[in-house]
């Protein structure tokens, strides 16, 4: 019993000895090194923020080089590829409203927390193949971490969801950083005075309306072609275009016209378009059939119209089906092919 | 031909057409019976079927305050007050009727063929109401469009015993009523349309369209400045009446008089007040004081009435739109902020081809009508431009209004269509022109009319109904010889410039018989889709095998009835809320959520027992006493309707009230796929639905070859493992999986360890030693 | 071989009333037959309290349950150097067999072999390395334990645990002598109470050859010796862990406790192991839901379901097992509550003063549903250590008013009454007016100009 007690103090001390011992070296030495390392970094960085409205321009070196840990500072990149070789539209569109949050974060004095990076894809390729990337733009959000071993952690910004504003991506920074990067946008001269013209326009026009426009009001026929237009635009899937936002068009492929988009519950925005004309023509031919046809005096004159309108009404309305089955493979009908 | 003869042909006639039309549309919904059975269709007529039986069974009074414990369990869902009583109501008194007169029909087939009887009334209902605007013949040939489109059959084939079956008769009955009481201002009128519209409001949420619609019909009447006694009397009966009988719903409640949708009758009702207080006023004083006096009581209602109404709107006593309603206007509004809407498949938009698809040529006719309703633009036509612009729109922006939208097409493309008819039958003008048209006329009607009074019962479907619109328009035109062609000759001579007769025979009979040719493809059209898209009862499915032979897929049934048969009575089940109704219709066990979406987080809990890994949900199960899990997996057939596919929308709900536990993100690969096979993410593979779907499928094929036929995925090898559940039954498709929850083990060990012990893993020496 | 079938009819001949709530088929597992002798007096208790034992030694084939019935109501093993287990028996057998409801006492020594450490692991219960056994140097027994110190003699008043319910402190004359194999408990297990744990100066340690193993810690030590734990699993089979064969044998039981240093006194074994037979086999401290009522306030029968702010009764009554028949249960914390979810109302239950021909207790609530609709269960949950788990749930629903329950006229209400009612007056009085007063057309001619 004793010679168990002995034995297992004597361990005990010269453990914890030893422990105390390394940790102390272990200690200094990191605080030197690490410590004035990270100092640099952020001092270069904020020069370069300073310079340039606080966007700092990467390349593959660079983004290591800024991401080495441990870091006291968290890191927002834009993996964009904005050169013109690469048409990326959203690319272009949301590369103001970057720079916007980044010049509203670079007003701050010290801007040591937070750096907004943009690694275009010419510039880094590799680091793009190392998140493996292949839609751009894409917006990580790299935390500070002071363990240099803890894994590469990142949280990826959903453009789907938050949108392209440059308000929801600060508040999306803020929720992550628990900084506050307020946007403030510079101040729209033409947007304003196209408000402005447009409320005088309104005015004039409501007064001229009030003055002497009361019939332009009271014709029922602009109120029939408003109303019959809409109708047309309704019922030719209007409504569908403004909420899902096809492709105007696409360029034809394996035979099929470009303009009439795959499947059965899809369309492009030109395919509407037809439809919506070819609604029209069928039913202006309607009208003339049963309004305008009646006036004319000669018989012969009315027997070329009637057979030039029924031509017309049969063709569109082939035309229209032809449509319907190159949407519907299955349908079963036609009128003349 | 002379007066009397022709006029008694037409009393005969037209109530034969009617008829004929009725058992068209009829015998047109019959297809879903006869392919498969007369049974209740896909989700929400399952529950009014449970609620319609509870009602004959236990009567009234107890439907009105039933408390459903089988359902929302734990909560329990207040059915009377969250209900539409209507449809429940209208089949338990013709049922009780029945019984009366001693016919024993069971209330299933009430249920069922309730949908068809109305459509019969619906056809009538279009006929008054086009009677109305134009004339019979074009009533008639309104009615057999109505019976007959698609559009409107899409919602009401036997077995489909959902409100909108008599909600449109409704509707369009109501609109009728209205009608007849703008026109002839009487109290009665409006009396009979408050009357109607309570039905309406007892039977569907889509009577808010009729309480905008009348308003805005209206006021629009105010602006056009045709305020008369006749618009006075008949809506402010109509408002004050219907207004109080809506509220008698329960599930209406004070709504009237407090949300946004309801305001627009309210504010007119008192707008009308006004107005015709003022005319008053203006019989009394001298008109130029009477301006002024004009002015100043305007402004100051104006500013009054704005002044209140944001007061009461910020302190919320008038509450803001309704999601789904909201989600009419603003288009975005529903994909952003609600899932739960956005997810429902009947609230998309319509693309093109649907419209198509619904209304085939009356689509194109339909803005000819309107042009027609603005040529004599009497108070009623305004009412039908009115309904036109805004009902497309509204189909525009979700699929299932395309039921608002298709009576008023069937209506007005019928008096396009019977306008053309006239024109080119008509044979007695001012000019008594030849006698030749006359017999063109004849010869052109006589035909078709034989045709339909004799072809009712041995044609199939539309056929009968193409035939007997034709033969309504060629009677009318051959009715129309005298009087009333004289009458619209008279008007339309003196309305507009001198209008001479059609000439020539040929033209006549061109335009005629391509006109006959039309309606022949519109049955045809009609025929071909209702009995292929719109008659299969979604719990049973038909799929084709390759040699062309059909193969009929019972699993859903045959799950509910495993369920009913196997499972304790108190059994409760979990799954999507979208199979809520039909389990607790068909296997009678208790449900978590349903198709009645009332409850948010509930269903957002369940998607969170779904989505989570088995640890974090076996807590969720444990906790709501679930006892077992359904779900659709569609992977061997390839059904796509399977729950796989609506996971994202689970794990949207779930993230919208559970945002620590469910990310979106992290159920998709780093390319932002969302996959199920060898690269699915590691939370996708843990979570319990992805568990569910998969376990033991991969045996199904043996050799790693498994195929999920829906995403066309080849699956790895070796499945997932399951630990807190085991699988209880799988149908014979694979189509449904139930899974029953464990219970904890008996001597405290966690399940995953107690399974592996049961697989015959021995536990190694444990860490209890190492202290 | 049965080795004493005819001491057991016998014992069934004299006595019918069955003691232990579950049954009394016996299965004892011996290392060999042989081993019979060492134990004849825990025999003799046994057959005493009506067990019909089957003594087996674990070559002889057995099956525990057949057609998921059981075969045997209680399961004894007393071969610890069982190196696998008898043909139609396994670890998971045993523990379907305590799935079944059977119990279970699972005695050890230091040769315990490897069967019975895995099953006990599957309890959270790690026996030591094999060949180890409890030493200690300042509390071994003079007789037995002077040559290794390795039989050590547990003070209840301090070592045992205070649970009555199993081991009643009370009924033991005097320390327990233990020699065997000490094992420790995973705390985190709830179902798990350690009965007997080893003194402060205890060690676990190699019993043999002692030496060579000289500069290794002992494993475990001290308190964290468990010498004796219990589990009552969640369905109430329960189940008795023993480090050593030895304290169950007829020269423990007869020895005299003496300590280095007082004096010497009998020892407590024989009637610990009959309290803690008496428990794992049930013929105590097992508790049963007689009966659970629920009504109104001043009605008798439940009614169908409640409505939300009813006053209403809560009963559930509860009868204790022992000496062969029930008696009524009385406790003070039994609590009651109302669960939808979370619970929304939790209450303790006070139980009617007994009388002498009372057989149950009974534990009764009054208290007022709250004011939320829904199905609510109403559940005693009632979980004691060494005690029978009470788990009653009754499930009722709670529903809102009918539409008839509302009050019909609100006093907030009047100025709707008396305008409405001053309306349909006033209309009278128009119309009566308007048709046979005097204003005719003059009247209207006047006032017009």
């Amino acid at each position: 019993m004793g010679r168990l007690g002995i034995r297992r103090t004597r361990l005990f001390i010269t453990v914890v000895l030893m422990a105390l011992f390394t940790l102390l070296i272990t200690a200094t030495t990191n605080a030197q090194t690490t410590a004035d390392i990270i100092a640099k970094k952020v001092s270069k960085l904020q020069a370069k923020a300073t310079k340039t409205k606080g966007i700092i321009e990467l390349d593959s070196l660079a983004f290591d080089d800024v991401l080495a840990k441990p870091r006291n500072y968290s890191m927002v990149v834009l993996f964009t590829a904005i050169s013109p070789e690469f048409q990326c539209v959203p690319c272009k569109n949301f590369d103001p409203e970057y720079r916007l949050v980044a010049a509203g974060w670079s007003r701050i004095p010290d801007k040591s927390q937070i750096f907004f990076g943009i690694l275009d894809f010419k510039a880094g390729q590799s680091v793009f193949q190392k998140f493996n990337m292949n839609s751009a733009p894409s917006l990580l959000y790299f935390p500070a971490s002071d363990s240099p071993e803890s894994s590469p952690s990142f949280d990826r910004y959903d453009f789907g969801k938050s949108g392209f504003q440059a308000e929801s991506f600060a508040n999306w920074v803020n929720a992550r950083s628990g900084l506050k990067i307020d946007v403030q946008r510079p101040f729209d001269f033409l947007a304003f005075s196209l408000k402005i013209m447009g409320f005088a326009g309104t005015v004039g026009l409501a007064h001229f309306l009030y003055t002497r426009g009361g019939k332009v009001i009271r014709s029922k026929y602009l109120w029939a072609a408003v109303s019959l237009f809409s109708i047309f635009i309704f019922i030719s899937g209007h409504m569908w275009n403004q909420i899902r936002h096809p492709p105007y068009s696409m360029p034809s492929r394996d035979g099929r016209p470009g303009f009439i988009a795959p499947g059965f519950q899809n369309q492009f925005g030109l395919e509407t378009q037809i439809v919506a004309i070819t609604y029209a023509v069928l039913c202006g031919g309607a009208i003339s059939l049963m309004s305008s046809i009646p006036r004319i005096e000669s018989p012969s004159k009315q027997r070329l119209a009637v057979i030039i309108w029924m031509g017309v009404i049969t063709v569109m309305y082939s035309v229209l089906i032809l449509f319907f089955r190159a949407k519907n493979p299955s349908y079963p009908f036609r009128l003349l092919f | 031909m002379s007066t009397e003869s022709s006029s008694t042909v037409a009393r005969v006639l037209k109530p034969t057409i009617l008829i004929l039309i009725a058992i068209v549309a009829i015998s047109s919904r019959l297809f879903s019976i006869i392919r498969f059975e007369s049974v209740i269709h896909e989700f929400d007529p399952w529950f009014n079927y449970r609620t319609t039986q509870h009602l004959v069974k236990n009567g009234f009074y107890d439907f009105w305050n039933w408390f459903d414990e089988k359902s929302w369990y734990p909560l329990g869902r207040v059915v009377g007050g969250t209900v539409y009583p209507g449809i429940m109501v209208t089949s338990a008194l013709i049922h009780n009727v029945l019984h009366f007169f001693n016919f024993p029909v069971d209330i299933r087939n009430v249920c069922v063929f309730l949908a068809p009887m109305f459509s019969g009334l619906t056809a009538f209902s279009a006929y008054l109401l086009t009677k109305e605007l134009k004339d019979s013949s074009a009533g008639l040939l309104a009615a057999a469009f109505l019976g007959v489109a698609p559009g409107y059959i899409s919602r009401s084939v036997a077995g489909s015993y959902d409100n909108e079956g008599i909600a449109i008769f409704l509707l369009v009955f109501t609109f009728y009523l209205w009608i007849k009481a703008v026109k002839t201002g009487s109290a009665f009128f409006g009396l009979l349309t408050a009357l109607f519209y309570f039905y309406m409001v007892s039977a569907w949420g889509g009577y808010v369209f009729i309480t905008n619609l009348v308003p805005l019909h209206a006021f629009t009447l105010l602006l056009m400045g045709r305020y008369s006694n006749r618009l006075y009397v008949s809506y402010s009966t109509f408002c004050a009446v219907g207004t109080l009988l809506s509220m008698q719903i329960p599930f209406v409640g004070f709504q009237p008089t407090r949300t946004s949708e309801h305001m627009a009758a309210l504010g007119v009702f008192g707008l009308l007040q006004l107005y015709a207080f003022a005319e008053l006023v203006r019989g009394y004083i001298p008109p130029k004081q009477f301006r002024t006096l004009l002015r100043g009581g305007v402004v100051a209602v104006a500013v009054i009435a704005s002044f209140g109404l944001t007061i009461l709107s910020f302190s919320g006593v008038i509450a803001p739109f309704t999601g789904r309603f909201y989600s009419l206007y603003d288009t975005g509004y529903a994909k952003i902020h609600i899932p739960i809407i956005a997810s429902v498949s009947e609230h998309q938009p319509t693309a093109w081809t649907s419209f198509f698809f619904d209304l085939q040529m009356l689509i194109f006719l339909f803005p000819a009508g309107v042009y027609l309703c603005f040529k004599e633009l009497k108070d009623e036509h305004v009412f039908i431009i009115l309904y036109s612009v805004f009902a497309s729109y509204f189909a525009g922006v979700m699929v299932r209004l395309m039921l608002t939208l298709t009576p008023v097409v069937c209506v007005s493309a019928a008096i396009a269509y019977s306008t053309l008819l006239d024109t080119y039958l008509e044979t007695s003008e001012h000019v008594l022109a030849s006698t030749k048209p006359a017999i063109a006329a004849a010869a052109t009607s006589a035909p078709t009319v034989i045709e339909a009074t004799t072809s009712d019962s041995k044609a199939t479907g539309k056929k009968t109904a193409a035939k007997a619109a034709a033969a309504a328009a060629a009677a009318a035109a051959a009715k129309s010889t005298d009087a009333e062609a004289k009458a619209h000759a008279k008007s339309a001579a003196s309305s507009e410039k001198k209008r001479f007769p059609i000439f020539n025979l040929d033209s006549r009979l061109l335009v005629i018989l391509q006109l006959t040719w039309f309606l022949f493809m519109f049955a045809w059209h009609c025929t071909y889709v209702t009995s292929g898209s719109y008659s299969s009862p979604s719990i049973v499915l038909a799929s084709r095998q390759q040699d062309g032979s059909q193969m009929i897929i019972d699993d859903f049934r045959e799950a509910y009835y495993w369920l009913r048969k196997n499972t304790k009575e108190d059994a409760k089940v979990m799954s999507w809320w979208d199979y809520g109704y039909q389990m607790a219709g068909m296997a009678n066990v208790t449900t978590l959520v349903d198709n009645n979406t009332w409850n948010n987080t509930h269903i957002a809990t369940v998607g969170k027992a779904m989505s989570t890994s088995e640890e974090v949900s076996y807590k969720v199960l444990r906790h709501h006493d679930v006892d077992y899990v359904l779900i659709l997996f569609g992977g061997v057939i390839g059904y796509s309707g399977d729950d796989i596919n609506k996971f994202l929308w689970m794990i949207r709900i779930a993230e919208g009230v559970y945002p620590n536990d469910v990310k979106e993100t992290n159920f998709f690969t780093p390319r932002g796929e969302y996959k199920v096979d060898h690269d699915a993410t590691k939370t996708m593979r843990e979570s319990l639905m992805y568990k569910m779907s998969y376990y033991r499928f991969a045996e199904l094929y043996g050799s790693g070859n498994a195929v999920d036929h829906v995403r066309n995925a080849r699956m790895p090898a070796e499945g997932p493992t399951l630990s807190v559940l085991e699988e209880a039954y799988t149908t014979e498709n694979w189509l449904v999986r139930i899974y029953k929850v464990k219970d904890l083990d008996i001597l405290g060990r966690d399940l995953k360890d107690s399974t592996a012990f049961d697989k015959g893993r021995v536990r190694k020496v444990s860490s209890l030693k190492k202290k | 071989m049965r080795a004493s079938i005819l001491l057991s009819t016998l014992a069934m001949a004299l006595v019918a009333q069955a003691t232990s709530l579950t049954g009394l088929r016996t299965l004892v597992l011996l290392d060999t037959l042989d081993d019979v002798l060492i134990y004849t007096e825990l025999w003799s208790d046994l057959e005493g309290r009506h067990f019909n034992l089957t003594l087996n030694d674990v070559s002889t084939p057995v099956s525990l349950t057949k057609y998921d019935r059981r075969l045997y109501d209680h399961l004894i093993f007393l071969a610890p150097n069982m190196k696998e287990y008898p043909k139609g028996m396994n670890a998971k057998e045993v523990i379907g067999f305590m799935a079944e409801g059977g119990n279970v006492i699972l005695a050890g020594s230091s040769e315990l072999a490897n069967p019975l450490r895995e099953l006990s692991r599957e309890f959270d219960v790690e026996f030591d390395n094999r060949y180890t056994s409890v030493l200690d140097h300042f509390n071994y027994d003079k007789e037995l334990g002077q040559a290794k110190h390795d039989t050590i003699v547990v003070n209840p008043s301090s070592h045992m645990s205070k649970i009555d319910a199993i081991v009643p402190q009370d009924k033991l004359p005097g320390p327990i002598l233990f020699r065997g194999i000490g094992h420790s408990v995973n705390p985190k297990n709830s179902l798990l109470t350690p009965i007997l744990w080893a003194p402060q100066e205890a060690y676990s340690w190699e019993s043999v050859n002692l030496d060579e193993s000289a500069d290794q810690d002992p494993l475990i030590a001290g308190k964290d010796i468990s010498l004796v734990s219990v589990m009552q699993a969640r369905n109430n089979a329960r189940i008795a862990f023993l480090g050593s064969t030895d304290m169950l044998s007829d020269a423990f039981f007869s020895a005299p406790a003496k300590k280095q240093g007082d004096k010497e006194t009998v020892n407590g074994n024989r009637k610990f192991i009959e309290e803690l037979t008496k428990w794992t086999f049930q013929e105590k401290s097992a508790l049963d839901v007689v009966a659970v009522q629920h009504h109104m306030v001043g009605e008798e029968e439940a009614p169908a379901h409640y409505r939300i702010k009813d006053n209403m009764t809560y009963t559930i009554s509860l009868a204790e097992y022992h000496e062969g028949e029930w008696h009524p249960f009385s406790a003070d914390d039994v609590q009651l509550e109302l669960i939808m979810l979370d619970p929304y109302v939790r209450k303790t239950l006070e139980q009617l003063e007994l009388n002498d021909q009372s057989t149950v207790g009974t534990f009764t609530t009054t208290l007022q549903l709250p004011d939320q609709y829904g199905v609510f269960k109403f559940m005693v949950n009632y979980k004691r250590p060494g005690l029978t788990y009470i788990e009653s749930v009754t499930t009722v629903g709670i529903h809102p008013f009918r539409h008839d329950q509302y009050p019909r006229f609100i006093s907030q209400a009047k100025p709707y009454y008396t305008s409405a009612a001053s309306m349909g007056v006033g209309l009278l009085i128009f119309s009566f007016v308007y048709l046979w007063g005097g204003l005719d057309s003059s009247v209207k001619t006047t006032k017009k100009a």
